[in-house]
This record gives C-alpha cells, sequence and structure tokens, in this order.
C-alpha cells in the first residue's frame, strides 16, 4: 500500500507541472496579443499593461515566465483583482461556500442515483426502471442552465416552495435547488451505470450460486451484487468531481451563491481576465488534488488495482 | 443452376434465408433500420438540418436584426401571437426567426468539433496504441495532462485571453481540449487490434506499419468511434451555448441560440418565452444526437445483438 502511494505521488508531479504549464500557454502564448486579449479588445492604458507584463512577467522568455509563474503559484500567490485584492484570498474566501455546495450535490448524486439505479435493476422493465430511463435521457439533452431557470422559475417563484437565489436561509433549505440542478446531469450517469453495471453482475455465476445456497435476497444484493458493480460507478464519480467544479460557474451564477463560480461568472461578465485565470488555475489545483486523494481512495477500496 | 459460378450459388443461397454477407455499416444499417429510436432521431435531425442548410426557406433573415428594419423596440416583449409564433424578444425581434437562424452557429460548432476531435483522437491515439513503449509513455502523460484540464474551466481560460471571431474561439477550444476521449477509445481498440492474428499475418506478408494501422486496425475503431463522435457532437452543441451564455462564445451582433438563452436570461420571469423557444430547441438537437449514438451503439455492437 506504501509503495502505492509513493508511486501514485510521483505521477501527480508531471501531471501538476503539465496542467498548470497547460493553462499558462493557453493565456500567454497562443498567437495574438495577451494583453489585448485580457482587456477584452478595449484599449489597455499604460499601468494596466505594465500591471499585467510585471505578474506575468512577459518581457522574460516564455519558460522562465512560466517558471516564474510557477513559484508565485506554489507560494499562493494567484495575482491580484483590479480593486487590489490578492486572488489567493477572494478564493480562500468563497471556497467553502462552493465546497458546500459541491459536497451537497455529490450526496444528491450519491444516494438518488445509486439507490434509484438499484431500484430500476430490480425491477427491470418496471415503472421506476422506464422513468427513470426516460428521465435520465432528458436530463442529458437538457443544458444544465436551462434546467436551472427552469426549476427557479417553478419550485422558487411559481411554487414558492424554496428560495429561487441566494444563501440566506442557510444549509440545507438554501442549497437544495442549486445543488439538484447541479448534481443532475451526473445523477442520470450514476443512475443509467449503476443499473447496468448490476444487471451485468446479476447475470454472473456467482450470483446464481448465492441464490442457489440460499441466501437471502438482501445480502445477495449488497453484499455480493452491489459491491461488485460497484467499481465502475466509483471510477465515474472521481472523475465527476470536475463536472461539479466547471457547472458551479453556471449554477452560483445563475442562484447567486456566493462561491469561487460566482465570482469567476461576475469576473467573465466583467471582463476581468487576470482573476478569471487565477481562480481557474486554483480550482484546476484543486481538483488534481481531489483526483489524487481519489486514486489513492481507490487502491484502498479495490486491491486489485494496487498490483497493476 | 449448372451455369452459375459457386459464388453467385452462394449468393442466391444466401438471399432465400436472408442471410446475405453485409459487412459491419450495412449490418448497421439493417438494424437502424427497424429501430423506432433512430426513426425518432432522424425526423428531429431532419428539421435541424433544415434550419442549419436553408434557413432563408423557413424564416426571414431580417426579422432578425434591428439594422434592417426587423425588430422594432415597440414590439418588445411580445407574448406569442399569429404575429410573431414565438413573441418577441426585449429588443422587439422576432424569437421564431432568431431561433431559425440561431441553429446554423450552434450546430456548425458541434461538426466542426466533432469532427476534429475525432481525427485528433484518432490519430494520437494509433500512435501510442501501434507503437507503444516511449513513444505511448509520453503520449499517455499528455492525455493525463489533458484529462487533468476540465472542458469547461480550460476553455474559460482559453477564451478570456484569445479573442477569435464567431464561432472559431469555441471551435478551437475543443480542438484544443476535447480530444481526450477519442484518443484513450482509439489507443485501447489499437492495442486489442494489434495482436489480432489477421494483424500478424498481414504483418507477415508484408504490410507495411501504414497499411497495418490504416487497413487492417483502425477500422476496428469505426463503430466506437462513430458513436463516440455523434454523441460529442450533441455535447459539443450544448458547449457552444454555454460559453456564449456565459459571454465567451458567440458576440453581437452573431446569436446563436446560446446567446439567445444569455439575453433572456433578465427578462425570464416576464417573458419565459423568450428563453423556453431557444433552449427547447437546444434541447431537442442535443437529444437528437445523443438518440441516434445510442441506436448506432445498439446496431454496431454486434455482441449485444444477441442479448436484445
Amino acid at each position: 500500500m506504501g509503495r502505492f502511494i509513493v508511486r501514485r505521488l510521483l505521477q501527480f508531479i508531471p501531471v501538476f507541472l503539465g496542467t498548470t504549464f497547460l493553462i499558462y500557454f493557453l493565456v500567454f502564448a497562443l498567437p495574438g496579443d495577451p494583453i489585448a486579449g485580457l482587456t477584452a479588445g478595449k484599449p489597455a492604458n499604460p499601468a494596466f499593461e505594465a500591471y499585467i507584463t510585471e505578474q506575468y512577467h512577459l518581457d522574460d522568455p516564455f519558460l522562465v515566465q512560466y517558471l516564474k509563474y510557477l513559484g508565485g503559484l506554489l507560494t499562493g500567490d494567484l495575482g491580484q483583482t483590479f480593486s487590489g485584492q490578492s486572488v489567493a484570498e477572494v478564493f480562500a474566501e468563497r471556497f467553502p461556500v462552493t465546497l458546500q455546495l459541491a459536497a451537497t450535490a455529490f450526496l444528491i448524486e450519491v444516494v438518488l442515483g445509486i439507490g434509484l439505479g438499484v431500484w430500476a435493476a430490480r425491477r427491470r422493465g418496471g415503472i421506476v426502471d422506464n422513468l427513470s430511463l426516460a428521465g435520465t435521457l432528458i436530463v442529458i439533452s437538457i443544458p444544465v442552465f436551462v434546467l436551472a431557470y427552469v426549476v427557479q422559475y417553478i419550485f422558487g417563484v411559481k411554487l414558492g416552495w424554496l428560495p429561487p437565489t441566494g444563501i440566506a436561509k442557510g444549509w440545507p433549505v438554501s442549497y437544495i435547488l442549486p445543488a439538484f440542478v447541479l448534481a443532475a446531469l451526473s445523477l442520470a450517469y450514476v443512475l443509467r451505470l449503476t443499473r447496468q453495471s448490476l444487471l451485468e453482475t446479476f447475470s454472473l455465476d456467482f450470483m446464481r450460486t448465492a441464490r442457489a445456497k440460499g441466501l437471502p435476497g438482501g445480502r445477495i444484493l449488497w453484499r455480493h451484487g452491489l459491491r461488485n458493480s460497484l467499481i465502475p460507478v466509483v471510477t465515474f464519480l472521481g472523475a465527476d468531481l470536475a463536472a461539479l467544479m466547471g457547472g458551479a460557474v453556471v449554477i452560483e451564477g445563475i442562484f447567486n451563491i456566493p462561491g469561487v463560480g460566482q465570482q469567476l461568472y461576475a469576473s467573465i461578465r466583467l471582463g476581468e481576465a487576470v482573476v478569471v485565470v487565477g481562480l481557474v488555475t486554483a480550482l484546476v489545483i484543486i481538483y488534481l488534488i481531489m483526483n489524487l486523494v481519489v486514486d489513492v481512495l481507490y487502491g484502498y477500496l479495490d486491491p486489485r488495482i494496487r498490483y497493476e | 443452376m449448372s451455369d452459375t459460378t459457386p459464388d453467385a450459388e452462394l449468393v442466391l443461397a444466401g438471399e432465400e434465408i436472408g442471410d446475405v454477407p453485409r459487412g459491419l455499416l450495412g449490418d448497421a444499417w439493417y438494424d437502424l433500420r427497424r429501430s423506432v429510436v433512430f426513426w425518432i432521431s432522424a425526423v428531429l435531425l431532419f428539421f435541424v438540418a433544415l434550419m442549419v442548410l436553408v434557413p432563408g426557406l423557413l424564416a426571414d433573415i431580417e426579422l432578425t436584426s434591428s439594422l434592417t428594419g426587423g425588430c422594432q423596440l415597440s414590439d418588445s416583449l411580445q407574448a406569442p401571437s399569429a404575429e410573431h409564433w414565438f413573441g418577441t424578444d426585449r429588443q422587439g425581434c422576432d424569437v421564431y426567426a432568431l431561433t431559425i437562424h440561431g441553429a446554423r452557429p450552434s450546430v456548425m460548432v458541434g461538426v466542426l468539433g466533432a469532427v476534429i476531435t475525432t481525427a485528433i483522437g484518432a490519430v494520437v491515439g494509433l500512435v501510442a496504441g501501434f507503437y507503444g513503449g516511449w513513444i505511448d509513455g509520453v503520449l499517455s502523460r499528455i492525455v493525463d495532462i489533458f484529462y487533468g484540464l476540465p472542458l469547461l474551466l480550460g476553455g474559460i481560460v482559453m477564451l478570456s485571453a484569445l479573442s477569435l471571431p464567431g464561432i472559431w474561439g469555441v471551435v478551437a477550444v475543443l480542438a484544443v481540449l476535447g480530444w481526450v476521449p477519442a484518443a484513450r477509445l482509439v489507443r485501447s481498440t489499437t492495442i486489442e487490434g494489434r495482436s489480432q492474428e489477421y494483424t500478424l499475418a498481414a504483418r507477415a506478408l508484408g504490410a507495411g506499419n501504414g497499411r497495418l494501422m490504416f487497413r487492417h486496425i483502425l477500422p476496428n475503431a469505426i463503430g466506437p468511434g462513430l458513436v463516440l463522435a455523434v454523441i460529442s457532437l450533441g455535447a459539443f452543441v450544448a458547449v457552444e451555448a454555454t460559453f456564449s451564455f456565459l459571454g465567451l462564445g458567440i458576440r453581437p451582433p452573431g446569436f446563436s441560440w446560446g446567446t439567445m438563452i444569455s439575453d433572456a436570461q433578465s427578462v425570464f420571469f416576464q417573458a419565459p418565452w423568450t428563453l423556453l423557444f431557444p433552449a427547447g430547441f437546444l434541447s431537442l438537437t442535443v437529444l437528437a444526437f445523443i438518440l441516434l449514438g445510442d441506436a448506432a451503439r445498439d446496431s454496431l455492437d454486434p455482441r449485444r445483438q444477441q442479448g436484445a
């Protein structure tokens, strides 16, 4: 196990370097004048130009630029907002809210997704199965921001069951609607994946053996069936953290949840690209670290992975 | 019968029992024609194609711009009526005409994105899988790095710095960040195909690497590759809408379903039709591609035919 963790940590280093390099490259080395891009085409004032040049070391050769930027990242320097606040501070202030939203969405996704998936697989062809297949298809084809407006309008405004915007009512009341919308797409995938994987396991020999031995149905399902079916689901859930991070930008903007996503949404609309780059970098780093944690946990849950 | 060649006899006998060898795509088509899901998606896609190819037949382009006198501010936010089937937006433009003419940029992004990402993914996956060794090692690490940057977040950074006109910014994002799934798919099929007997036989007969790759190995990936391309086409249409919604995709005076939804958000509660019509068309288009992908997957996968 120790060797496995060390190997995963070592593999993390090139991915971390590569991904941050990629972000930097996408912003500063593509053809075109980065300063013009960062000011959204407005004529840049000399002070801003000097600031960008200094902040991103644009006078240095490209590799030196990147190394200096990397040094900044490692010491927690993500640049400054237009009002002079440090981006790292803004991030630290707002991240707990995003984390809370993402965690709530993750909970909904896991509980409802796996629960309904198991139900649909056990009663294959039944009402729950057919309804959930149709429902997931609809959710997959409706873009998340459209779903957000529709849900906000129906449950927040028309029916008035839950607050349509803001987090004034605290957790969980204010978080239910946005978390549900954020979770919806992944929920659909988790449901389908659980159902399919469970159906495949049901047809295997050891399941028949378990039934022939006279084990109670619940034990067969949970110990024999689900444990062996959840591996692809866990893989998906790990990769899904990215979708939650990306989705939070749109959801927090629409539901006015004061997290990192809302700041990002506002900065995009204001054309504050420097802030955008800083916040996205921070989100991506957190995503990479979460992936690393999931990877290690995964080796713990499924011993076969360790001996690859 | 005595004057027919053995081959012709075989075909005749085959026709009698309805079992003529049809090849992969012929086989898939034979199956598809019997699939309800396929026909639903085909009908939807027919209308999408009409809107993309000949929007002028369905609605007058002049109704989409105030420069041509098509939009009157005095008509602002009118509910759907005989004159304006889908109502009017804040500028007084006809939502029906905007929706019809907004299809082309949205779908173009999807088509270009799917073609480009599939091509890049196929080349990377083929080279990595076929040569193996250090080439595969390097390419797989590069894939890992791109995998570490979520499409939405990476796209936000890239589009904030890059100012490409119209749909090209979003297409560039997809080309840079969207090819990873295709590369992974083609790599795994290539590794499988490389050690098949027919590949070894072809190599023994003196076939070169290029011939092996393109004649013997790549065709194995056509089925799953096609399915992935069709499904990502739908997803990319939604991605374009998301970026345009954030104000990073298509910018005025250009418009697409995404920009229409973005414009509609501030007036959604008083004039829901401004959002629901473009959102509905967008969702149905995405749905059509997902259904087509599902139907194609069922008929291209030989293993599924036995079970179904």
